[in-house]
């Protein structure tokens, strides 16, 4: 399985010391590295473009202003993810609130107009969005079931189970749909 | 390749296209400034508040120094509020534990700690869940570099507890041997 190809986490290493050093050098360099995963991520979380780029906005404003004293600084890609679905999360909830929230409906884009994209994004629409984030770790970003229950704080078995009924669920939706 | 296989790198391919949006990627140049800029504006829009807050706080607590120092020889701390915090709409215990050994590998980013009596001893107010521990039992917080209280360092990480049986959580992560250790995890 291919999967959007991210830079290894060990190249970050030294990029967290140079950002707490206010080095706008390296800060724009990691943002050029990963300000379009955590779009991909936020997106597909909120299914809301606009949602989606106010938290990466905000994830990247609070990586500038507040760098977090990572033990070990190769985690700073999954800080990252953390916190910008955790922001979008945020958002979602308080644009449900205001009652501005409109119901789900990825963006459309030039890339997505096949009808088999249609028919997933459909069917991605009528998941919930943690089941979403669980899908774009696990196939956009290549976790494993053990990387991907570190990021949720979930047991790597929950993850399988949860990661077996969707893909289920989907083939069904996607196969009905055909 | 297996049907399964074939669909799943149909569902890659899928999620690739459904999460591109070009109207929203902004150019790197767009995203940098735009942070940068965020910063400088926090930090004007609250300098003043911040500056009336501190004058306001250090009068509040020079008053109520005068009103509450106890006399000499007797009993100080009774009638403080527990230290707390609150995370994901949740509220906790701070609770300082020296014997805690937590490897990085084993901690994810939760949430941010939305307020807190303990500020001042938290490195970043971000709360990490623990790995195999429930986060709405226990949470940590790396602790600020250097902080101390009267019984010396705290530690690498402040703990937030919630409900009974919060510290029998975490007896995978404290050392049985220490004197430090909660009662309940000692061997």
């Amino acid at each position: 399985m291919e999967s959007i190809a991210i830079a290894a986490d060990q190249s970050l290493d030294g990029r967290l010391a140079q950002i707490r050093a206010r080095d706008s050098r390296a800060f724009r360099e990691l943002v050029e590295l990963l300000d379009g995963d955590l779009l991909r991520l936020c997106i597909l979380i909120a299914a809301d473009s606009e949602l989606a780029r106010d938290a990466v906005q905000e994830t990247w404003t609070r990586l500038w202003t507040r760098p977090p004293k990572l033990r070990n600084p190769a985690r700073l890609r999954s800080w990252l993810l953390s916190v910008a679905a955790n922001e979008v999360r945020q958002s979602m909830r308080r644009a449900r609130l205001a009652g501005a929230h409109a119901p789900i409906e990825p963006p459309a884009s030039p890339q997505a107009s096949s009808a088999e994209v249609i028919d997933l994004r459909n069917a991605l629409a009528r998941l919930n969005h943690s089941d979403r984030e669980l899908l774009a770790l696990k196939y956009l970003f290549g976790m494993d079931s053990p990387e991907i229950s570190i990021h949720l704080g979930a047991s790597a078995a929950n993850v399988r189970t949860r990661l077996h009924r969707i893909i289920t669920r989907l083939r069904k939706e996607l196969r009905d749909d055909e | 390749m297996t049907s399964e296989s074939q669909f799943e790198d149909r569902l890659a391919e899928g999620l690739r296209a459904t999460s591109s949006s070009p109207d929203v990627e902004w150019s790197t140049d767009r995203v940098v400034a735009d942070a940068m800029g965020r910063s400088r504006q926090a930090s004007n829009k609250w300098a003043l508040p911040l500056v009336a807050i501190a004058f306001a706080t250090a009068a509040v607590l020079v008053i109520a120094l005068i009103q509450t120092t106890p006399p000499p020889g007797s009993e100080s701390g009774e009638g403080l509020k527990p230290a707390g915090a609150t995370v994901a709409g949740k509220d906790y215990l701070v609770s300082f534990a020296r014997s805690l050994q937590v490897d990085p590998s084993q901690i994810t980013p939760f949430a941010p700690v939305e307020s807190t009596t303990e500020a001042a001893f938290m490195g970043e107010l971000v709360a990490y869940s623990l790995d195999g521990v429930n986060p709405s039992v226990a949470l940590v917080v790396p602790a600020a570099e250097g902080a101390a209280d009267q019984g010396g360092s705290i530690g690498d990480y402040v703990l937030l507890v919630r409900g009974n049986g919060a510290f029998a959580a975490l007896c995978d992560y404290f050392d049985p041997a220490s004197p430090a250790t909660p009662d309940v995890c000692r061997r």
